[in-house]
């Protein structure tokens, strides 16, 4: 495990959200933690509660929606999916974030070749 | 965006429910995980806290999630306004004052605002949109000279700007009494579209129509809602049905009007002004007033300059009569309620918005101070991370709670002393039913209310704010909170406000203190004659019975005989009663004075009385003699002359054996001869003014139906009352009797001016009782809070040996210094306050020495007992302890 951890971006933590569900289906709070966190290579995060605040917010905002339900183990847990207002969001989300990181790419890789 | 505000909003109030839901949540969530832990080979209790670990805090994580979802900032108010309640229980002295002088200083400034709103703004109750209608006079000279019907007529063919002119004539009539004794009650004249417009409708029948005003139309009326509430008993079959008034044929009712509608004040019905042929010559000014409804898209202006132009073009044509008459147009407060008194109502409400100011300089001090006291606990929570906007919240919020109770009972005290004004000004017993005036707290007196309470939380919710802005943690943490009152800046803002506590307490002093004095003045006023237990009856006597004066003086003779037969009275008689207005005056000419044009004829106020007039009153026959037997119908012409009118007419002479006659219009009367000198007697209350009096015999004057009688008794007038109906319907049943409800001393001390400037005097001076409280309170504030703060040095100082005496010299002086500056400021700004109350003051100068003597004592000993608690404190401070003291 690498010494210091990424500080996410306002927003990006929403976006993520948002991608896992979109590929995996229907997941409850926890799948979706684990899933982050595999795919980050544990780079990313962040106590896993922190996601709860944002599952809360997509959901208030309708991008996600939830049921409970219950999980593979026969537990009773919350499932979110992702909606359609969601999916257009994630997309918008996409794109600005790959500008945003093409911008700063350049902007970076400028400053580079002088030094 | 919306959909999400609304979601937030929804969560707020599902709190609880979704805080579970998030427990549940949590729950799968580390079990899921604990699962995942043993499956990947860990033992079930080390997986668990794995579980628990990788979750993360639970706490901040609600408080994490409760903010994403629902409203922060409403659980952080809810929670200021949590902690701000315990905070004020735990201070109940604290908490107490505040609400006291809040609820005192609004509820004052609310009542007062009723009553300045009632007399300067409403207007007449139940009269759609009082500003668009105005009243109409004339002028002469600047004096009013009442309307006359003909040039009413005039106004109302000629003026466009109004869409109708209407008149009123006050006319004070009788009514037969049915079965029970007769009364007195009071009619008004008005023009038939007078109802219309102003707006109103009768409840119950009809409105008059044009034709009951002409002259031969059968007589109708239109009846008070009071009146037929208290007469018939609400009977709707009034309708139709006649009433006896006196001299006229049966009048019909024909309607009632709505509840609390009465035009313009205390009548109990409308009968139609009718054109009878007193009121055609231009000169009979007998109208009260016009009044109009200005036309839409008309000003006050285009209306006046419009009368105006009719007046002069009137004055062209009829210069005999109505030379220099000019058609004044008024608003209600103008009109009816008078230049001075829209002076002195500004100047009350302009007294409670001090004693406000004050009330809210007391609580910023006290404020400023639990501020200051908390300094480190304030600079400990921005130290842990409050924000700065934070604490000024937590404040506001705390100068919100403290307003809002103390607003809520401040609107029952403005509630029940706008009734108890009421009640003290129009005793519901009394002759008038005062309905001029509307005393409902309406939504303009809501709105006020409003504005001073917010105001008010704001003033001194925010003061201490300022303080936290500037405050430097360093200093505060280290000095142990004591370092923030020497930072001046606290300092010298609650000096500023205690100096302008005091300096307004004197401003309010010294203008109850001018006007007390002048109630004094008018209290003590000699009216000349003796007013307890003297009571005024007016009889009406029926024309049919009492053509003849014999008939008339024969009445009066039997009548003073049966009233002085009745245990307890002294003596009776038949005259004008003091201080009750003056009679119309006629114009005179003195023997030897040679001729005098007509219209530059001088005039004189003519009093007709009976045997032992002077007697009853005790005025004293200064010289000659009071009128016996002989001045009847046979014996010479005699006068009794007053010594106002001996010692204008004939300075330095003998009056006695003067001769003056009187003029009815053009006509010389007889000569008269001056018999008697009596000493003045006070007629025009209102002027304070003794005027030159002649008094006739009625044995020898025309006398009228109706007479007043005067009685004076060795006990309480008052309670003859019944005796006195008794022994009069003994003489005549037929006869209508209006008896005072009062002595005269006890009308005199609650009618008119008097009654007025009483009222205004009481009224200032609470205001002022309250400000001068409220300015030694602040001044204890801030000198306890200043020893409690100087405890340390105060030890020090005890302990190189200063005596108790210095250390009370040190609270005192700087006590002192606020109580000089206050009081010279103060002193210079009530100078030029006082003025405005002028016009309203008997004989007193508004700059009145004494006066401003007595009050600046008043502010000193005042000062001295806000100063002397803390002080007595300082005194007792014990080295050993404070040094101490942190």
């Amino acid at each position: 495990m690498p010494d210091s951890k990424l500080d996410l971006l306002q927003g990006t933590l929403d976006l993520m959200v948002l991608q896992t569900l979109d590929v995996l289906g229907p997941l409850h709070g926890y799948g979706i933690a684990r899933r982050i966190e595999q795919l980050s290579g544990n780079e990313v995060l962040l106590n896993q509660g922190t996601i709860y605040a944002s599952l809360v917010r997509l959901q208030q905002r309708r991008w996600i929606a939830a049921e409970w339900g219950v999980s593979d183990n026969n537990r009773k847990a919350k499932f979110y999916s992702i909606t359609k207002a969601g999916k257009r969001q994630m997309k918008e989300d996409q794109t600005q974030w790959e500008r945003l990181v093409a911008v700063i790419t350049r902007v970076l890789a400028a400053s580079g070749e002088r030094g | 965006m919306l959909r999400e505000v609304w979601a937030r909003v929804r969560s707020f109030f599902r709190k609880q429910e979704l805080d579970r839901e998030l427990d549940e949540e949590l729950a799968a969530h580390i079990e899921l995980a604990t699962e995942d832990h043993i499956r990947e080979g860990m033992s079930p209790r080390e997986a668990h806290r794995l579980a628990r670990i990788k979750l993360g805090g639970i706490d901040p994580m609600k408080e994490l999630h409760r903010d994403s979802r629902g409203l922060p900032w409403l659980d952080g108010i809810i929670q200021d306004i949590r902690h701000s309640v315990r905070g004020l229980l735990h201070s109940p002295g604290f908490a107490f004052t505040a609400i006291a002088t809040l609820a005192i200083g609004i509820g004052v400034n609310t009542a007062v605002f009723t009553v300045t709103n009632a007399v300067l703004v409403k207007g007449f109750r139940l009269i759609d949109r009082n500003d668009r209608i105005l009243y109409i006079h004339s002028q002469q000279n600047g004096q009013y000279s009442g309307v006359s019907y003909s040039d009413f007529q005039d106004w109302r063919t000629e003026a466009k700007s109004f869409e109708g002119l209407g008149a009123v004539a006050d006319l004070r009539i009788t009514l037969n009494g049915e079965g029970g004794f007769p009364e007195r009650y009071t009619a008004t004249r008005i023009t038939t579209n007078a109802f219309r417009l102003l707006g109103q409708r009768p409840i119950l029948g009809r409105d008059f129509v044009e034709s009951d005003a002409m002259l031969r139309a059968p007589p109708v009326a239109i009846l008070n809602y009071s009146f037929w509430e208290r007469r018939y008993g609400k009977d709707s079959t009034i309708i139709g049905q006649t009433l006896h008034i006196n001299g006229t044929p049966p009048t019909t009712v024909i309607g009632v009007m709505p509840d609390g509608f009465s035009f313009p004040q205390n009548q109990d019905l409308w009968i139609p002004l009718t054109e009878t042929a007193d009121l055609q010559p231009r000169n009979a000014r007998q109208l009260w007033f016009a009044f109009g409804r200005m036309a839409d898209g008309v000003t006050k202006e285009n209306a006046r300059a419009e009368l105006e132009t009719i007046g002069s073009r009137l004055a062209r044509d009829y210069p005999r009569t109505n030379q220099g008459q000019v058609p004044q147009l008024e608003s209600f407060s103008e009109f009816f309620i008078g230049a001075n008194a829209t002076l002195i109502y500004g100047a009350i409400w302009g007294a409670v918005g001090f004693v406000l100011l004050i009330a809210c300089s007391n609580l910023a001090n006290l404020m400023l101070a639990r501020a200051i006291g908390r300094s480190r606990e304030i600079s400990v929570r921005i130290a842990l991370g409050a924000g700065r906007w934070r604490i000024i919240r937590q404040a506001l919020i705390e100068s919100l709670i403290l307003t809002s109770v103390g607003g809520a009972c401040g609107w029952l005290i403005a509630k029940w002393s706008v009734r108890a004004y009421e009640l003290a000004v129009n005793p519901p017993a009394s002759e008038w039913n005062h309905d001029l005036l509307n005393y409902t707290l309406d939504y303009r007196v809501l709105a006020y209310f409003m504005a001073i309470a917010i105001g008010a939380a704001l003033f001194f919710g925010l003061a201490p704010s300022f303080r936290f802005f500037r405050l430097d943690l360093n200093a505060v943490l280290k000095d142990g909170g004591h370092g923030a009152t020497r930072g001046g800046r606290g300092k010298r803002l609650s000096s500023l406000l205690v100096v302008s506590e005091m300096a307004l307490a004197i401003v309010l002093l010294a203008g109850a203190g001018v006007m007390v004095r002048s109630f004094l003045k008018m209290a003590t006023a000699d009216v000349g004659v003796r007013l307890a237990n003297t009571v005024e009856m007016l009889l009406h006597l029926p024309e049919t019975k009492y053509a003849r004066r014999e008939a008339n003086i024969s009445f009066f003779d039997r009548l003073k005989t049966r009233l002085e037969g009745i245990p307890g009275v002294e003596s009776a008689s038949v005259g004008l009663p003091p201080a009750g207005g003056l009679p119309a005056r006629i114009p005179y000419e003195l023997a030897g004075a040679g001729h005098v044009d007509q219209q530059i004829r001088p005039s004189v106020t003519v009093v007709t009385i009976g045997p032992d007039y002077f007697r009853t009153l005790a005025a004293r026959v200064l010289s000659g003699r009071d009128f016996n037997a002989f001045d009847g119908d046979s014996g010479p012409p005699a006068v009794i002359v007053n010594e106002r009118f001996a010692s204008q007419q004939w300075p330095g002479q003998n009056a006695l054996g003067q001769r003056l006659r009187l003029f009815n219009r053009d006509a010389p009367q007889d000569w008269l001869t001056v018999v008697g000198v009596v000493s003045n007697i006070l007629y025009d209350r209102a002027r304070q003014e003794i005027t030159p009096v002649i008094y006739l015999s009625y044995a020898q004057a025309p006398t009228s139906a109706d007479m007043w009688v005067l009685v004076h008794a060795s006990i309480p007038a008052t309670g003859l009352a019944s005796s006195f109906r008794q022994e009069i319907g003994a003489v005549d049943p037929d006869v209508i009797i209006w008896l005072g409800p009062y002595d005269l001393s006890t009308r005199l001390s609650r009618s008119g001016p008097y009654g007025s400037i009483r009222n205004h005097a009481i009224l200032l001076l609470i205001f002022a009782a309250i400000g001068l409280a409220f300015a030694s309170v602040g001044l204890y504030t801030i000198s306890a809070y200043s020893v409690s703060q100087r405890t340390q040095e105060i030890g020090v100082r005890m302990a190189i040996g200063a005596t108790a005496s210095d250390i009370l010299d040190l609270v005192f002086k700087q006590g002192m210094l606020y109580v000089g500056v206050g009081l010279g400021i103060g002193l210079a700004a009530s100078l030029a306050v006082n003025r405005l109350l002028k016009a309203e003051l008997v004989q007193v100068s508004p700059s009145d020495p004494i006066t401003l003597a007595v009050v600046s004592a008043t502010l000193i000993v005042a000062a001295i007992l806000g100063c002397l608690i803390p002080a007595r404190r300082a005194m007792r401070v014990d080295p050993v302890v404070a040094l101490r003291h942190d």
